[in-house]
């Protein structure tokens, strides 16, 4: 792998809150690269920590409880030069340059994810004139530029509307014209579609590969969803309990699931035409403050053996850039 | 966000280990865990118990005038006389009353001569409790002819801290007796407002919407004016508990009705009304124990606002009619600069009000942060 | 915008009538009248009335009609800005409205503009650093706040002032000043007397908004669009200022419908004990000498002034919120 094509190295990360129940260790050791113009996912359950390594990237785990507390994140940014993330004060004006202008990000509740008493124009404007020299006149022209490469119809008029006046796919619409209006280098979408119905979900997902085709960012998707992966995804990531488990190329992925728990994800997926009981994984994902010794995943694991309720599992290389954390494949 | 991903793990949790507990014994354990919460409900009991016993815990009568001790200020308490001995009981030192020549106005200072040990279990001013048996009997005083004004003496002569505690009765019951008959004409308008919806809930509403825009205090004030001075105390303190939950049922009305007005539409209101139970039923069996926690929680922070608006009208002269005192009745007398000026200690009661008010909003505070058992 | 405003002043049409209704009654609950109260103070003075005096007067005052003439007789009157005699100051209710009002609504809007300026700052600054010392404080003060009684607090500063300057702050001026013509040096002794009423009148107002405003801001921050203008690379001044703050006060502006009967409440009190030129100082005798056109009149000049206020709530509340507009 060429370094000059990798955008952003995720390494050791962890990420904790400090909580009255204890320490939730929401990311444990968490480790990944994104290559520029390419898409990775991120799968898992809700609770597994994928949100909060979306939000430790951009340096928005919520204070007080929540801090990074250990590993790298290197972002490469237009010139090669390097930066630590993760060594930047959150309310600092050098993350502030990253945010929305290198790295942007949409969220899951396209409902709330915009503020309601400004227009979505006022919005885009806000963020096009925080990063770059542009004044009112030509910012708005950049909004309504983006709102029609977003796929907003009337463009010139919605510019002016409120939130409220607007459906949830439009609104998710705006939010990815908002987040693309400074050409940033990576799109972080946090379970972008989730909240949206089903063909709603396929437009905005198209959008997303269209767009990226256009404007050549990478992506980072988190998602529950294994077919929003194999849509959308060149690298994937799987996420339990706070550690990455298995990471691979999407087909790879598809083709030779190594993990257990990713096992059970693919199986679990319903297939049209097959009207046989749909699996479940057995067991609930753990408490984050309470960890059970050895692997977390042990105790719902048919497979599971000795040493995987005593001792934590390493990475173990797979081979073509697969790699999986499970005694099975040690 | 993240905040809610851990609260939806730790709520995951939370419901799962109370499998079977009840929401009172949720509300409860949650209640306890609120310290402030705690201590208010500590304070209520004191002064309840203050309230109840006042006879028996007061030195002296309220009544009794003690002609010789006109706003006398405080005695203090002491456990060391002038000789630097230290007296195994505590005491307070006599009165002697001298007169300045040019004002003409009575000071007293501490007679260092003479010593009044505070007994406990003394024989004092003879009462009848609660009207069942009659004793003089006192927890603690000093014997006679001996005096303890512990908060001094008002105008008349009369015991401070004696009038505070009787004073307690009307106070503490006034606010109480008022949320209760408020609450029952609350729940009962705001649940058939929300129930039946239409013209009945638009009259009721538009009832309330006239009630809450007078601002209370003049309102009060009128109401209480109405009642005829020449009525017996009882009725007058009865009319002014009627006055104050007149205008406290349309608050809680209102957000009762939003409650119902969002239980109606759900299942287990159909479920209910499918089996073809029948309305009223459904009111007292579904409806109420629904929102009795809810109830419960406005209740107990409306008691301090009548227990301030009686204090309110007694200051003013609307209130409480003598002989029946309460701390407002007793406020009033510190309503001039110049009297306080003298008497400083007139304005004791008003601790009573603010405890007793903290008390109960610490109290409500903590049923609603905990009525809500699910949330975290 | 034109049409909501019209709508919400159509609202508050049947409002001030059944108000006027409610009020009408209540001030007529007394038993007797406030012929015979008046009738009793002439004879305390010495005056004899004889029949035919009491019967112009009845004639005149519409006493000897049904309770319901009596009402639109009083409530005509009324719209046509006539509101009647006040019997215990024996002056026109208007001549006591024009003497009193100025310095009412001089009291009334200082002190809403003293809430609001206190509680948003100290209601952001508590909830941007939720938990720590100045918050607690700030808590402590304010549930003080709506624990003591407004008239003590009076008490306490008028004997406060006593001591320390040497004489209580009582009034709105100064003896010099009372019928002296506007200057500066009156403006000034009138900030002097002011701030008294004001911050009694304010503090519990501002207590229980501080505690709104905080409560706010913590939920607003917690959402979702909050995150979405941080991950733009706004800074958090204009992240908590022009984002969350401009969300919290939608709440407090509806309070504002609230908070002005409790102002009223408040000043009514508090005029009494600090002997203020307002319509609450006169208002305890009119109510106890049943001087019904006086107090009537207070009640409707005061629900006019609440309903104005909530048009002007309403108004605030669509400029800062466009939802409402669309509603």
């Amino acid at each position: 792998m060429n370094n000059d094509n990798i955008l952003l190295t995720c390494s050791g990360l962890r990420t904790y809150f400090y909580t009255d129940d204890g320490v939730v260790k929401a990311v444990d050791d968490v480790n990944f690269t994104i290559e520029r113009g390419k898409t990775l996912g991120i799968v898992g359950e809700s609770g597994c920590g994928k949100s909060v390594t979306s939000h430790s990237i951009m340096q928005l785990v919520p204070k007080p409880h929540g801090k990074i507390s250990g590993g790298e994140i290197i972002y490469r940014g237009h010139d090669g030069e390097e930066v630590n993330i993760a060594d930047l004060d959150p309310f600092g004006p050098k993350m502030r340059q990253i945010r929305g202008n290198e790295i942007a990000m949409i969220f899951q509740e396209p409902m709330t994810s915009l503020n309601p008493v400004y227009s979505i124009g006022d919005q885009i404007i806000e963020s096009i004139r925080l990063h770059q020299k542009l004044n009112k006149k030509d910012a708005k022209a950049r909004a309504i530029e983006m709102l029609k490469l977003v796929g907003i119809p009337a463009a010139e008029l919605r510019v002016n509307e409120y939130p409220h006046q607007l459906s949830g796919g439009m609104r998710q619409r705006v939010m990815i014209a908002m987040a693309l209006s400074c050409n940033p280098k990576l799109l972080i979408a946090d379970e972008p579609t989730t909240a949206l119905d089903v063909t709603i979900e396929a437009q905005i997902l198209e959008l997303m590969v269209d767009l990226q085709k256009k404007l050549g960012m990478s992506i980072m998707i988190i998602t529950h969803d294994l077919g929003v992966v194999g849509e959308l995804a060149d690298d994937v990531a799987v996420m339990y309990a706070g550690k990455v488990v298995e990471n691979a190329a999407v087909v790879d992925l598809f083709d030779r699931p190594l993990h257990p728990y990713t096992q059970g994800l693919l199986n679990s997926r319903p297939v049209i035409g097959n009207k046989k009981r749909l699996f479940s994984i057995p067991g609930n994902v753990p408490h984050l403050a309470h960890l059970p010794k050895g692997c977390p995943f042990a105790a719902r694991c048919a497979n599971a053996k000795d040493i995987c309720l005593s001792e934590e599992p390493a990475v173990v290389d797979a081979g073509q850039g697969h790699s999986v954390r499970c005694w099975l494949h040690a | 966000m993240f905040n809610k991903t851990i609260k939806k793990i730790a709520s995951e949790e939370a419901q799962s280990v109370p499998q079977g507990v009840s929401q009172w014994r949720l509300i409860k354990r949650k209640f306890l865990k609120n310290r402030l919460a705690k201590s208010g409900l500590v304070i209520i009991a004191i002064l309840y118990t203050g309230a109840i016993f006042a006879e028996f815990l007061s030195p002296y009568h309220m009544d009794t005038i003690h002609d010789q001790f006109v706003q006398a200020p405080p005695q203090r308490v002491r456990w060391v006389d002038n000789d630097k001995k230290i007296h195994l009981r505590p005491f307070v030192y006599g009165y002697k009353k001298e007169r300045d020549l040019n004002t003409f106005r009575v000071y007293y200072e501490e007679d260092r001569d003479i010593i009044f040990p505070i007994k406990l279990f003394v024989r004092g001013d003879s009462y009848k409790y609660w009207g069942l048996f009659e004793t003089d009997l006192h927890l603690f005083g000093v014997e006679k002819p001996g005096t303890w004004f512990l908060f001094g003496t008002d105008a008349t002569g009369k015991d401070l801290f004696s009038r505070i505690l009787y004073g307690s009765r009307v106070s503490l019951t006034v606010g109480l007796i008022g949320v209760f008959l408020s609450i029952i004409f609350g729940t009962l308008m705001g649940i058939t407002s929300g129930y039946f919806g239409g013209l009945v809930d638009n009259i009721i509403q538009r009832v309330i919407e006239v009630l809450m825009s007078f601002p209370q205090i003049p309102l009060w004030m009128a109401l209480a004016a109405a009642i005829p001075p020449q009525w017996d105390p009882i009725f007058v303190y009865l009319g002014i508990t009627l006055v104050l939950s007149l205008l406290g049922w349309g608050g809680l009305a209102r957000q009762l009705r939003g409650k119902v007005l969002a239980m109606r539409k759900q299942e287990f209101v159909l479920a209910a009304k499918a089996c073809g139970v029948s309305t009223p039923s459904i009111i007292v069996r579904h409806l109420v124990p629904n929102s009795l926690s809810h109830i419960i929680v406005i209740g107990t922070l409306a008691i301090p606002q009548m227990i301030l608006g009686e204090t309110a009208l007694s200051f003013l002269g609307l209130g409480i009619k003598a002989p029946m005192t309460s701390w407002g009745v007793l406020l009033s007398q510190a309503q001039y600069v110049r009297i306080l000026l003298h008497a400083p200690w007139l304005v004791i009661p008003v601790f009573w009000v603010v405890a007793t008010v903290l008390a109960f909003n610490f109290v409500g505070d903590g049923l609603r942060d905990a009525a809500d058992p699910y949330s975290i | 915008m034109i049409r909501y405003i019209f709508k919400r002043i159509l609202n508050a049409i049947p409002l001030l009538f059944f108000v006027s209704i409610f009020g009408f009654i209540l001030i007529n609950l007394p038993p007797g009248d406030f012929l015979t109260t008046y009738l009793v103070q002439l004879s305390d003075r010495g005056t004899t009335v004889d029949q035919a005096t009491i019967e112009t007067l009845k004639a005149r005052y519409g006493l000897d009609r049904p309770m319901y003439q009596q009402y639109f007789m009083w409530i005509g009157n009324f719209l046509k800005g006539d509101m009647g005699e006040s019997f215990g100051l024996n002056r026109p209710v208007n001549d006591i409205v024009r003497d009193f009002l100025p310095a009412t609504l001089l009291v009334t809007i200082s002190t809403l503009f003293f809430t609001w300026l206190m509680a948003i700052p100290i209601g952001i600054y508590s909830a941007t650093h939720q938990h720590s010392w100045k918050d607690n404080l700030f808590t402590v003060i304010g549930f003080l706040g709506l624990a003591v009684p407004n008239f003590l607090f009076a008490l306490v500063l008028l004997v406060g002032g006593f001591t320390i300057f040497g004489n209580a702050p009582i009034g709105l001026f100064s003896p010099e000043f009372v019928d002296a013509p506007f200057s500066i040096a009156k403006l000034i002794d009138l900030l002097k007397h002011l701030w008294v009423p004001v911050l009694v009148i304010g503090t519990s107002g501002t207590a229980s908004l501080i505690r709104i405003m905080r409560g706010n801001l913590l939920d607003v921050l917690e959402q979702q669009f909050i995150q979405t203008a941080r991950s733009k690379g706004l800074s958090e001044r204009i992240v908590i200022y022009k984002h969350a703050v401009r969300n919290a006060l939608h709440p407090l502006v509806m309070q504002l419908g609230m908070q002005l009967p409790e102002i009223f409440s408040g000043a009514a009190i508090t005029s009494i004990v600090l002997n203020l030129p307002t319509l609450g100082s006169i208002y305890l005798t009119a109510v106890q000498e049943q001087d019904m056109y006086l107090a009537g009149s207070f009640l409707m000049i005061i629900t006019v002034l609440l309903v104005v206020g909530n048009l002007i709530a309403d108004i605030l509340l669509a400029v800062l919120d466009p939802r409402v507009l669309y509603d």
